[in-house]
């Protein structure tokens, strides 16, 4: 039941990110076009086909569209004219009316500049007279990704430290609780010991649970890692370091209850900090530079290069690897500090 | 008798929580970190990071890279040269470089004039608005008149023949970050009362005091109906000090007239979290499995009432589950009534928080006994 | 059974209760007398706390009547609670608060007036007073049953239903308890224990009342159950001379049954006989390293009864 609970909340993740992708891109826009001719065709194509910029939906009527924009249903609603066709074509200039939504200004900023930008790309279409700049392309990746399918790469890492961290930590705390540490504490051995046991087992238990969420990662979006052996690789590198977190959270709270309720909370921040929806360097130094005390921030730079041949870090791999095994070689060593000081 | 009862068992969940700072902790720790995540990415949300060469050296030129300069919004922006510029790109200093080439006076001249961009595409939704931005700054050069700050003259002509009237539906405008800070104190809610709840209901399990309540001579309603104000007692001194702060800091500026509204908003919030706590707190009877559980249904109400993303982009069934939702009804609430001048629509979501809250009290008395005598 | 609920504030009548879809308590009939201390005596899993949670209203019965106080169970009205004082098996205390707390938040959900005098009365009495401020989770075994215990009287109940009231508590919390369950009686209260120790159930009851299997076996007075099952002859020797032993006793009519132990042996005598016509003359059957007389325990006081499975 734990272990169904916690893959729950893994999945629910993989579902919230999914649902923060969406709002990257195609916003949704109704589209009232009153006019059919072909320059009209040729302009809702431009918005179409723009930079992943609206997700159209066609409607008669103005007055319906302007009440859903306001509703809050649609983002937007573009109003083509009639007689839009007839005078682009007699070289006269044509009022497009726009109702946004403009909850907030990142919305209205994308529609501000989508609609200018499908203008653009229509102009470019049409080869008008008097355009005197156009726009020239290179790219360092051969193809974009997906907005979404970048996230649930680095959705998977969040994934295992839900899972891996919550189940080490719970096994760990309950030693606490139920006061079987004590009898540990006592034996001759480390306490250590007994508990890099606990963080093997369930790491064990993680794997598969993990299992369950990368089958649905990859075959419910369709992503097919560059390097398959390399994302395995990472991911149960991410179960071992992010066990061995979770037991040192385990040892300091020794408690089920709140250590379960602080991993989960402090996940999705700490996703948020580490390079999970564009290389973080791009948010400024500082935040980068803070990005580095998330040991997310290294396990995502590692999972975007298996799984889309992606470099989302400066830093090279064999440092990011290296970085996740120093937080779990730290981690361990906290947990064995508090296993053996909580006893006195 | 009753009403001291209710006020007894609140007041008492109180000193539970006084003597549990550790979980308290929890509960309270993840959303202000959030808070301060959100307020730093604020600064980075809707600026890329650009590089900017001017090769060019024309009056062209000069205009492009001054349009390019202008658009703070778009771009934070570095002016170098392409040395340092492609260094600061493969860096990932940088999203992109955007070059006005040596030739693009001349290139202007004869209609052929191109702005080079170099993407880091390393997904499309960054890489997406950049292009956005440059096909604008270009529009902007060729037809000015298009992307004005102030009211367009939709008469006036310009090479593309086509202008735009844009009417925004709502009378202000909020940044992202105050825009996202709302949902933020609907998930402190979220996470001292209904987590923080139901986890003192699953305490009672394990400790056994669970019967004494049950043997006690108050109606279970009595003792469900403390402990959710309880909840929102506690939701309320973490709470105030957060608005407060917010206040202070002028993250927030609620409006004079929206006070009264706010904070019926807040308290209705803070009802229907703790009830949905003392609802789990209740039914499930393995404490082990309680805060996960609460866990999860915090994140599903969170981001099911719009505090993740906004409510438009998500699929049809999901804004229809959304209309369903307790947190639905408070962020949106209390964005109207924060930001927007026109409160209709608060006495509706005030009415139904408190509905909601009263069948939490009769849910959780309902299988209170069933439940904890179970145990 | 009596129909006068003053003298009998408890009474069972033919109850039979299930848990779980088992038969934990069959057929009980039992009244419990004011003022007087019932001992509820049974083996793990006997049904004790069963039959005190029927009493307490934490479950139902079967079939039969279970009347408390004069309420037919279970109540309707819980109102009628304030009347009953409840010490659970597990202590059942806000491990995180201080002592006073732990009975402040008790004395506003009983309604009692007076709180803080009436707390510091009772911890007064209890001999809690110099901890009223200490973190339970800090307080020794003993020290918790006191609070418990300290919980239950602070509205002054009629009737006191405690479970193993010295389970796990050292010497002296278990002489203190005592002494406050006989000032309980003292002062014409009511008061059903659930204990699996004789020797409580022979310092504190009037009366015992003997679970097995969830059946009624018995219900007297403590010393006569000692009675019923004898003296007990400990002898010490290896197993050819107990066997030996053994062999020469079965037509005693003084030893009611013979146990082979893994010292030795051990006789049982019948109510009345006396040892010395038993023991001398066992030299003769082999080395005898050594014997002693003593009370028989609780599980023995049960064999006296005979297979009840």
């Amino acid at each position: 039941m734990l272990v169904v609970l916690v893959l729950v909340q893994a999945v629910t993740f993989l579902l919230l990110v999914t649902l923060f992708g969406l709002t990257g891109a195609n916003a949704p826009t109704i589209v009232v076009n009153h006019d059919q001719g072909p320059f009209s065709q040729a302009f809702v194509s431009s918005l179409a086909n723009d930079h992943h910029s609206f997700s159209l939906t066609f409607m008669g009527n103005e007055t319906v569209a302007r009440e859903l924009v306001s509703r809050g249903d649609y983002v937007a609603a573009i109003v083509i004219p009639q007689g839009f066709s007839q005078s682009i074509q007699q070289g006269r200039t044509v009022p497009i009316t726009v109702y946004v939504d403009n909850i907030n200004t990142d919305m209205t900023s994308d529609i501000q500049r989508a609609v200018p930008s499908a203008i653009l790309s229509f102009g470019e279409r049409l080869d008008v007279e008097g355009l005197n700049v156009g726009v020239s392309e290179t790219d360092l990746y051969a193809h974009d990704t997906s907005f979404i399918d970048y996230m649930i790469a680095s959705a998977l890492v969040l994934n295992t430290l839900i899972i891996a961290g919550t189940l080490s930590a719970f096994s760990v705390a309950e030693e606490f609780e139920s006061r079987t540490a004590r009898v540990l504490a006592v034996s001759p051995v480390h306490p250590l010991v007994p508990l890099m046991g606990r963080v093997l087992a369930t790491t064990l238990v993680s794997v598969g649970a993990l299992a369950v969420a990368v089958f649905l990662s990859l075959v419910g979006y369709g992503i097919y890692p560059v390097y398959p052996l390399e994302m395995v690789l990472t991911l149960l590198l991410c179960v071992l370091i992010f066990g061995c977190i979770g037991a040192a959270l385990g040892a300091v709270m020794k408690r089920t209850l709140p250590v379960a309720m602080f991993i989960l909370g402090i996940a999705l921040p700490l996703f948020l900090f580490s390079g999970s929806y564009e290389p973080e360097r791009f948010d400024g130094n500082l935040i980068w530079g803070a990005a580095h005390l998330s040991p997310e921030y290294y396990a995502v730079g590692l999972m975007e290069h298996a799984v889309f041949g992606l470099k989302v870090t400066p830093e090279p791999l064999a440092v990011l690897a290296f970085a996740l095994v120093g937080f779990g070689t730290g981690a361990l060593a906290l947990a064995g500090f508090y296993s053996r000081r909580g006893f006195h | 008798m009753r009403r001291g009862a209710i006020v007894a068992v609140a007041m008492h969940d109180l000193a539970r929580w006084r003597r549990m700072p550790i979980t308290a902790a929890a509960a309270v720790v993840p959303p202000i970190v959030m808070m301060l995540i959100l307020s730093t990415l604020s600064l980075a949300v809707t600026q890329q990071p650009v590089a900017l060469v001017v090769q060019g050296s024309g009056p062209a030129s000069a205009r492009m890279a001054q349009i390019i300069e202008n658009d703070t919004d778009a771009y934070y922006l570095t002016v170098t040269n392409a040395t340092a510029a492609n260094a600061m790109l493969l860096d990932q200093e940088v999203a992109a470089v955007i070059t006005i080439p040596p030739a693009f006076d001349a290139g202007v001249a004869n209609g052929t004039g191109k702005v080079l961009i170099t993407i880091n595409n390393v997904d499309f939704d960054f890489s997406d608005d950049l292009r956005r931005s440059i096909d604008r700054s270009v529009v902007q050069f060729d037809a000015p008149s298009l992307i004005s700050e102030g009211p367009v003259n939709a008469s006036t002509p310009n090479v593309y023949h086509v202008t735009l009237q844009e009417e925004y539906l709502r009378q202000t405008s909020v940044d992202w970050f105050h825009y996202q800070l709302v949902p933020i104190l609907v998930l402190l809610t979220l996470n001292v009362g209904l987590v923080g709840t139901a986890i003192l209901c699953a305490l009672d399990g394990l400790s056994g005091t669970a019967r004494m309540l049950i043997l006690s001579p108050q109606r279970s309603w009595v003792l469900v109906s403390g402990r959710i104000l309880g909840g929102v007692f506690v939701c309320l001194l973490v709470l105030v000090p957060a608005v407060l702060l917010s206040v202070i800091t002028g993250f927030i500026s609620p409006p004079p007239d929206q006070i009264p509204a706010l904070i019926g908003i807040f308290l209705g919030t803070a009802l229907c979290a703790a009830g949905t706590g003392a609802v789990i707190g209740t039914l499930v009877r393995s404490t082990r499995y309680v805060a996960l559980l609460s866990s999860v249904v915090a994140t599903y109400l969170f981001f099911l009432g719009g505090g993740f993303t906004a409510i438009e982009f998500v699929p049809k069934w999901l804004q229809l589950l959304s209309a369903f939702t307790p947190t639905r009804y408070s962020i949106d609430a209390l964005r109207q009534a924060l930001f927007y001048p026109n409160p209709a629509g608060i006495p509706l979501s005030l009415l139904i928080l408190a509905l909601y809250a009263s069948a939490c009290v009769g849910v959780g008395a309902f299988f209170m006994r069933r439940s904890w005598l179970r145990r | 059974m009596s129909e006068n609920v003053n003298d009998e504030p408890v009474q069972f009548k033919t109850v039979s209760c299930k848990v779980s879809g088992k038969d934990i308590l069959k057929g009980i009939t039992l009244s419990v007398k004011r003022g007087e201390i019932m001992g509820i005596l049974g083996r793990n899993g006997a049904g004790k706390t069963t039959l005190l949670s029927l009493v307490s209203g934490l479950r139902t019965h079967a079939s039969g009547e279970v009347t408390v106080l004069g309420e037919r169970m279970p109540p309707r009205r819980t109102e009628f609670r304030r009347r009953m004082g409840f010490v659970l098996q597990e202590d059942a205390l806000y491990q995180e608060l201080t002592v006073a707390e732990n009975l402040s938040f008790s004395a506003s959900l009983y309604g009692v007036t007076n709180p803080q005098e009436r707390i510091r009365t009772v911890l007064e009495v209890l001999g809690l007073f110099d901890r009223r401020d200490q973190v339970v989770a800090t307080l020794s075994g003993g020290l918790k049953r006191r609070t418990a215990i300290a919980r239950a009287f602070l509205h002054d109940p009629e009737l006191f239903i405690v479970d193993e009231p010295t389970l796990g508590v050292d010497a002296d919390a278990r002489h203190a308890v005592w002494a406050y369950l006989r000032l309980l009686r003292s002062k014409q209260r009511t008061v059903i224990i659930a204990t699996n120790y004789l020797d409580e159930a022979l310092a504190l009851c009037d009366r015992v009342a003997v679970l097995e299997g969830g059946r009624l076996l018995a219900v007297e007075e403590p010393s006569e159950l000692v009675k019923r099952a004898g003296i007990c002859i400990d002898i010490e020797c290896d197993e050819e001379t107990a066997n030996r032993i053994a062999s020469s006793v079965t037509s005693m009519k003084q030893v009611a049954r013979v146990e082979l132990t893994l010292s030795g042996i051990s006789l049982f005598l019948v109510k009345g006989a006396d040892p010395e016509e038993v023991v001398p003359g066992f030299g003769r059957y082999g080395n005898i390293q050594g014997f002693r007389l003593r009370a028989p325990d609780l599980l023995e006081v049960f064999k006296s009864f005979g297979d009840t499975t």
